[in-house]
């Protein structure tokens, strides 16, 4: 009794230490693997609420660790899966009679190989049917336990058919109702999702609705200047006075040309739509602030990334600081967004001019810090949860009253999702 | 040291020609130009044939070939690792920002009238002359590689490395800036040993830290940041740095 309460208690500190790292399929076959020998030195082997106490374990700690039903429960479920299989394989012919330490090692095979492939395939299905992947193994589970479950009421209510039924009816009970609880619980997580994914894209979309209404007026002023100008045009010609209609013209217009603004047709360059849409708004955003930005796009960029509204969400944030910081400045500061190909990836640069006694960076990315006063300045902090688990890597630079902030992007090669 | 020059334009090729090998010569200096060329095809083709050279290169950037002068750069990066390499182009050829990225690894000099010019690639040769080549290590200089760009700290600025939630990411602090690349903590402290392990994730450099914060486990560094200590590390950690100090 002693030998298993132990190993009782260092699995779950082996559960504990596993949890805090990454699961994979070695670490999920070595839990298996343990509780697989908890169980053997038990002398109640059979007890039937040894791998319920278990289930329930795994998955409050994945659950409180990676806040997903979907990957709690798949793994908090598989270990005893494969446990159940290995265990019936073992009572089958081709393995009776052997010794303890051999078919120990015999199971050990087993789970990795049944953990690794098992690895594999979720790793298929996920990408297609992400959100109730967990009811298969959860199914699974529940069935085995039950019929493990049917067993031991045969045993312990032999002669009582009546208890026999209402124990049988309370355990059916108490499944449907924790499946019903887990199918609620994901639920509410999916739609909490997708309610930050629809924030973000009404967010861009109103901006979007802004930069529409305000091209319509400056439309509208360029008409009026053209009839303006027009005029003026056609009352030198009528008094015929060519010499005050190239002054005019080389004096008035040809400024007037140049500095229309080209920004937003250098746009074109940029394939992705969600980018091309978030500069758009911010290009015009900066408009209104008065702050000058300049965009350098030299040639056509596409980047083939799966994360494309990570990727806007984090370029928005990063345009959002810069021109704020620069709204702040005086006149000459201003704010540039460049896009440069590299061969493994593309970079997104914002350059934009700063204070010149600027907090260090650690501090900038404090949770809650904003140097605009309290309940501003997420940013930083948000930029890095953004970025947490993508495989974009973001370099922050502060030299000599210039901000620069560097998205990396790595290329995919197999040209997912624009 | 072997001088390299590419340039496309012949006047302009002959003009550097001869404001180089004009200093070099009233100077002594133990420089000579191996190759002026319009070619970039040639001139790797030259060191493919003699490798093992430190060079100073002194390249155009829109060579009218189908290598351009940045590209050039990268081919002579893979023989000449510690060579000097010098753009000497127009702003106008990119976009400044986009510019100044794809060469900051490198010194350019910006053409202008003949004097500046002559001026600049004087100045650039003396200090080349003074430095000579020394490995960045040996310089006491950290190198790594985030996105495709080579990039280079000094250790002094160092403050710490810390692990990123993303598998295998690195980050790195210094007081002006926060990098990231791929790369793992314990290769980084054999390439740079006189860093210290204060936590399971966190590689600090000891000589910036400013104070040891023994109540809530972190380390200061002079300009305000923090990095956490293992609780078990601290009183180690603690003597280590005071004896640095004292």
């Amino acid at each position: 009794m002693d030998t298993y309460l132990t190993s009782r208690w260092l699995l779950y500190l082996a559960a504990f230490f596993l949890l805090n790292t990454k699961l994979g399929w070695l670490k999920n076959g070595l839990l298996t693997a343990s509780i697989f020998l908890t169980l053997q030195l038990s002398p109640i082997f059979r007890d039937a609420l040894e791998p319920l106490l278990i289930f329930l374990c795994l998955f409050l700690l994945t659950y409180l660790q990676l806040k997903t039903v979907n990957r709690a429960v798949t793994f908090a479920t598989l270990p005893l899966i494969n446990l159940a299989i290995s265990r019936f394989l073992l009572q089958t012919q081709y393995f009776r009679g052997l010794s303890l330490w051999v078919s120990f090692s015999v199971t050990l095979v087993m789970l990795i190989i049944l953990s690794f492939s098992e690895h594999q395939l979720l790793k298929r299905l996920s990408q297609k049917v992400d959100n109730l992947i967990y009811l298969i193994p959860l199914a699974i589970f529940l069935g085995l336990y039950y019929l493990q479950m049917l067993d031991l009421f045969d045993y312990l209510f032999i002669g009582h058919d009546t208890r026999l039924e209402i124990f049988n009816g309370i355990l059916v009970a108490v499944m449907i109702l924790f499946v019903f609880t887990l199918i609620l619980v994901q639920h509410n997580e999916a739609q909490v999702i997708y309610q930050e994914q629809l924030k973000a894209r009404t967010q861009i979309d109103r901006e979007y609705l802004q930069l529409t209404t305000q091209q319509y007026n400056e439309m509208r002023k360029f008409r009026h200047d053209y009839q303006n100008i027009l005029l003026s045009i056609e009352g030198f010609i009528r008094e015929e006075a060519w010499q005050e209609l190239t002054r005019y013209f080389q004096k008035e217009l040809s400024t007037q040309l140049a500095t229309d603004n080209q920004q937003f047709e250098r746009l074109i360059l940029l394939e992705n739509a969600n980018l091309r849409q978030i500069l758009y708004a911010k290009l015009a955003a900066a408009q209104v602030m008065n702050v000058n930005v300049q965009l350098e796009l030299t040639e056509a960029i596409a980047i083939h990334h799966p994360d494309q509204l990570t990727l806007s969400r984090m370029l928005g944030i990063v345009l959002d600081n810069a021109i704020e910081e620069v709204a702040n400045l005086d006149k000459d500061a201003s704010v540039t967004v460049a896009f440069i190909k590299e061969s493994d990836a593309t970079i997104l640069l914002v350059v934009n001019d700063c204070r010149s006694q600027m907090e260090p960076l650690l501090i900038l990315a404090k949770e809650g810090f904003s140097s605009k006063g309290d309940g501003r300045g997420f940013g930083l902090a948000n930029l890095a949860s953004l970025q947490a688990r993508t495989d974009i890597l973001v370099n922050t630079e502060i030299v000599s009253g210039i901000f620069k902030q560097e998205i990396i992007v790595p290329e995919w090669k197999e040209g997912v999702g624009l | 040291m072997p001088i390299f020059i590419c340039e496309d334009d012949p006047r302009q090729r002959e003009q550097l020609l001869e404001i180089v090998e004009n200093y070099v010569m009233i100077e002594a200096l133990d420089m000579r130009v191996e190759l002026a060329t319009a070619d970039p095809f040639e001139l790797v083709a030259c060191l493919a044939d003699n490798p093992g050279h430190v060079g100073i290169y002194l390249l155009d950037i829109d060579l009218n070939s189908e290598l351009n002068g940045i590209e050039l750069a990268a081919k002579i990066r893979e023989f000449d690792d510690l060579g000097k390499i010098i753009f000497v182009t127009t702003h106008a050829e990119l976009a400044p920002v986009t510019f100044r990225y794809k060469v900051e690894a490198y010194d350019y000099i910006v053409k202008s009238s003949h004097e500046e010019l002559r001026q600049q690639i004087i100045a650039c040769l003396k200090s080349i002359d003074e430095h000579k080549a020394v490995s960045a290590e040996a310089k006491g200089q950290f190198v790594f590689k985030s996105g495709s760009k080579t990039r280079v700290v000094n250790h002094q600025d160092i403050l710490f490395f810390e692990t990123m939630p993303t598998p295998h990411v690195i980050g790195l602090h210094t007081h002006q800036a926060f990098y990231q690349f791929y790369g793992r903590l314990k290769e980084i402290n054999q390439a740079i040993p006189s860093l210290v392990r204060v936590h399971k994730s966190v590689l600090a450099n000891l000589e910036t830290v400013v104070a040891v914060d023994a109540e809530r486990y972190l380390l200061e560094f002079s300009d305000g940041q923090t990095c956490p200590v293992a609780i078990s590390k601290l009183r180690k950690i603690q003597k280590m740095w005071q004896a640095q100090q004292g």
